[in-house]
C-alpha cells in the first residue's frame, strides 16, 4: 500500500509555532512561580523542591516537544486515500492508525493559520458525523486537490447507495 | 448515506418577515398551544423577574406602605401576563406538505420547518398538572445535534396531541397513546422494579440524597429531631463502634428506601413494545412519558452493569438513538433490568437486527499485565506518600488488592466481535458496558498502541460512533494486534 507524506516544511512551521507557545508559557510561569510563590512559601521544604522539580520537568517536556518531536512527528506522519477509505498513520509515543470510510465523511475543511500561511502550508480537516480528523501540513494545492477528489468520491458513493 | 440526511434534517428558514406573515395568513388552519400554555409562560417569566420583585417589596414597603406595593406588584404581574399572552398568541403551528411548521416571536420571527420523515422521536408526556387538565405535552425531535432542547415542544389537548402524533408517525387509527396497550409488550413487574432499585447503586444514590438534604437542613435537622450523633464525654472505642454501626445502618435503610421510592416513581408501569416499524417506550407514575421512534434510526444498544449487577448477571439495556435520552437526568432506557435470557428475548423480539450470533474475541493472556501495571505503579506512589506523611498511612497498602481486582475485571470484561452488519464491544471494569452497534453507524475506526504494547503485539481499538454526544468514542484496550488489523479492513 502506498502512503503519501506531509510536507517537510511542517518541521519548521511546528518548531516556530511551538517556540512561540513555549515563550508565552514561561513568560507567565516564571513570574508566578519565582516572584510570587517562591518568596512567600519557599521556606517550606516540599514546596521548594517540588516546584524546582516541576520546572525542570516542564522545561524538559517543552524543549522535547519544541525541538525534537516535530522531526519525529513529521517522519511518522503518513496518509493514504483509497477508493473507499482514508487511512491516517501518526503519533510518536502512542502510535495511531485511523480508518475513515469515505461514505461517512460529512464535509471537508481547509485551514491555514498565520505560520502555515508563511510556509505555504494548509491542513485538511475531515469531519464525520461524530469526529474530526486532521491531515496537517499539506501544500494548499495538495489540500485543494484532495478535497476535490474526495468530493467526487463522496458524490459517487452516495449514488451507489 | 443515512446519517447525512439526518444531519441536514431540519431547516430554520429565515425570510423576510413580510413573506412569512403573508404565508401564514394564507393558512386558515393555524393552531396554537392550549391556553394553559399561558400559565406556563407566565410562571417561567415570573421566575426570571422574581428577584426584582423581592427586592422591590423588601426595600419599598416601609416607604410607600402596603397598598402602593400591591398596586405596583399588580401592574408588574399584569405586564408579565400580558407578555405571556402575546407570546402564546404568536406561537403558532400548521401543517403543510408532510411537514410541520412552527412560528414564534413578535419582533424576531422564527419559522421552523420539520419534515415528517426526518422526525426521529415523538414523545408524549403528562405530569400531574397536565393530567388534571386533560392535557399532554408533545415533543418532536429530529436527529439534529445542534440544540440541547427539543426541536418542537407543544402543550395541547390530549386528543389533539395523539392526533398529531399519529399524523407525524403516519398512523391512522391508533388511540393507544397513554391508554392501555393492546400490543405484545414487555413490562416490568414490581419485583423486577424492586431488584432494579436495590442493584442500581441504591446506596450511592441514597447517600447523595441524604447529603443534599443534610447540607440544606444542616444543624436544624439534628436539632428538630433531637438527634445527638455523639454524646460528649465518653469516647470509648466500643461506644464509637456502636454509634458508627447505628449511623451506617440508618443511612443504609434510608438510602435504600429513597432509592426504591425513586425507582418506583420513575419506572412505574414500564412498557416497551413495537408496532409496525415504531418502537414505543412508556413509563412513569407522576410524570408519564411515552416515546415512539423509528426502529431503523436506532444506532446501537448498550447493556450496562455495575458491580452488583455483574455478580448477579443482570443488566440495564439502553439505546443509542438521537433525540432520545438527552433530557437532563434521563437515560435512553430500553429496559431497566433483565437477565441474559430476557435480554436475548427482548432483542430477538423487538430489535432482531441487533442479534449478534458470532463469537466474541477476548484479549490474550499476555494482555493481563497491561491492565494491571499502571494501577500498581500509581498505588505504589500513593502508598509511599501516605506512609511517609501520615501515621496510619501504611493502611493504603489495602489499595493493592483493589487495583488487582479492578485490572482483572477489566481484562475479563474486554471483548470484541464483528459480524456482517454489527460490531460488538465489551469494556470497563466495575461498570461493565456491552455495546452492539450497526457498522453503518461507525464513523471511524482506529487502532493505537504504545511501544510496550507493540512489543507484546497488543493494541487498543477506538471506534467513533454516531450518537447523541458529539465525539463519542469507545476504546477497547489491549486486544490482539493482528485481529484489530482484520477489523480495520472490514469496516467500510
Amino acid at each position: 500500500m502506498e502512503y503519501s507524506r506531509i510536507q517537510k516544511n511542517a518541521v519548521k512551521a511546528w518548531m516556530i509555532g511551538r517556540t512561540i507557545s513555549l515563550v508565552i508559557f514561561f513568560a507567565i510561569y516564571y513570574p508566578v512561580v519565582y516572584k510570587l510563590i517562591m518568596p512567600n512559601f519557599g521556606s517550606i521544604f516540599e514546596v521548594k523542591y517540588g516546584l524546582n522539580g516541576l520546572t525542570i520537568l516542564l522545561a524538559f517536556c517543552f524543549l522535547m516537544n519544541t525541538f525534537i518531536m516535530p522531526v519525529i512527528q513529521y517522519k511518522e506522519w503518513k496518509y493514504s486515500i483509497q477508493e473507499d477509505r482514508i487511512e491516517l498513520i501518526h503519533g510518536v509515543l502512542v502510535r495511531n492508525k485511523v480508518i475513515i470510510p469515505i461514505s461517512r465523511i460529512q464535509y471537508i475543511e481547509i485551514e491555514q493559520g498565520p505560520i502555515y500561511q508563511s510556509f505555504h502550508l494548509a491542513s485538511l480537516n475531515i469531519n464525520t458525523a461524530s469526529d474530526v480528523h486532521e491531515i496537517p501540513a499539506l501544500t494548499l494545492e495538495e489540500a485543494n486537490e484532495i478535497s476535490q477528489r474526495l468530493k467526487a468520491m463522496i458524490e459517487m458513493s452516495e449514488d451507489i447507495e | 448515506m443515512n446519517n447525512k440526511e439526518e444531519l441536514k434534517n431540519h431547516q430554520n428558514i429565515s425570510r423576510n418577515s413580510q413573506d412569512i406573515i403573508e404565508e401564514v395568513d394564507e393558512f386558515d388552519e393555524v393552531e396554537r398551544n392550549h391556553a394553559c400554555k399561558i400559565l406556563y409562560l407566565f410562571l417561567r417569566k415570573l421566575m426570571s423577574w422574581i428577584f426584582l420583585i423581592i427586592i422591590v417589596i423588601k426595600n419599598m414597603h416601609s416607604d410607600f406602605g402596603f397598598s402602593a406595593i400591591f398596586f405596583a406588584l399588580f401592574i408588574i404581574l399584569s405586564f408579565v401576563m400580558f407578555f405571556s399572552m402575546i407570546d402564546w398568541y404568536n406561537q403558532i403551528f400548521y401543517f403543510k406538505d408532510e411537514a410541520i411548521y412552527y412560528k414564534s416571536g413578535l419582533m424576531n420571527i422564527k419559522i421552523r420547518e420539520i419534515q415528517f420523515k426526518k422526525v426521529n422521536t415523538v414523545d408524549l408526556s403528562q405530569g400531574i398538572l397536565e393530567k388534571a387538565f386533560g392535557l399532554a405535552k408533545i415533543k418532536i425531535d429530529t436527529a439534529s445535534l445542534s440544540k440541547d432542547e427539543s426541536e418542537l415542544s407543544l402543550l395541547l389537548n390530549k386528543e389533539k396531541a395523539i392526533e398529531i402524533r399519529n399524523l407525524i408517525l403516519n398512523r391512522k387509527d391508533d388511540e393507544t397513546v397513554l391508554e392501555e396497550v393492546s400490543y405484545d409488550c414487555y413490562t416490568l413487574n414490581s419485583s423486577q422494579l424492586m431488584l432494579y432499585a436495590l442493584t442500581s447503586n441504591a446506596i450511592a444514590k441514597g447517600i447523595g440524597i441524604i447529603f443534599v438534604a443534610y447540607t440544606f437542613l444542616d444543624d436544624y435537622f439534628l436539632d428538630i429531631f433531637d438527634i445527638k450523633l455523639f454524646d460528649k464525654g465518653h469516647f470509648t472505642i466500643q461506644y464509637l463502634l456502636t454509634k458508627a454501626i447505628w449511623i451506617i445502618g440508618a443511612i443504609l435503610v434510608i438510602s435504600i428506601t429513597l432509592s426504591v421510592l425513586q425507582s418506583f416513581i420513575r419506572y412505574y408501569n414500564f412498557k416497551v413494545y413495537v408496532d409496525k416499524d415504531k418502537l414505543n417506550i412508556r413509563y412513569g407514575l407522576l410524570n408519564e412519558k411515552h416515546y415512539s421512534f423509528a426502529r431503523n434510526k436506532i444506532k446501537g444498544i448498550h447493556s450496562k452493569q455495575n458491580l452488583i449487577m455483574q455478580l448477579f448477571h443482570i443488566k440495564t439495556l439502553e439505546i443509542e438513538s438521537i433525540g432520545y435520552g438527552d433530557e437532563k437526568g434521563e437515560s435512553a432506557i430500553l429496559f431497566p433490568i433483565c437477565n441474559v435470557d430476557l435480554e436475548r428475548k427482548i432483542i430477538n423480539d423487538i430489535l432482531p437486527e441487533f442479534n449478534f450470533g458470532g463469537c466474541m474475541q477476548v484479549p490474550p493472556k499476555r494482555a493481563l499485565i497491561r491492565f494491571i501495571w499502571k494501577k500498581l505503579v500509581f498505588i505504589a506512589i500513593l502508598a509511599g506518600i501516605f506512609t511517609y506523611y501520615f501515621s496510619f498511612g501504611f493502611l493504603s497498602v489495602l489499595l493493592f488488592p483493589f487495583a488487582l481486582i479492578l485490572g482483572y475485571m477489566q481484562f475479563k470484561n474486554t471483548a470484541v466481535g464483528m459480524e456482517k452488519d454489527l460490531l460488538v464491544m465489551s469494556y470497563n471494569g466495575f461498570y461493565k458496558v456491552g455495546t452492539v452497534v450497526k457498522k453503518s453507524a461507525v464513523q471511524s475506526i482506529g487502532k493505537s498502541y504504545t511501544y510496550f504494547q507493540k512489543k507484546r503485539k497488543l493494541a487498543n481499538c477506538n471506534v467513533s460512533i454516531f450518537s447523541n454526544q458529539k465525539y463519542k468514542s469507545i476504546q477497547v484496550e489491549n486486544l490482539e494486534d493482528q485481529m484489530i488489523d482484520d477489523y480495520l479492513k472490514k469496516v467500510r
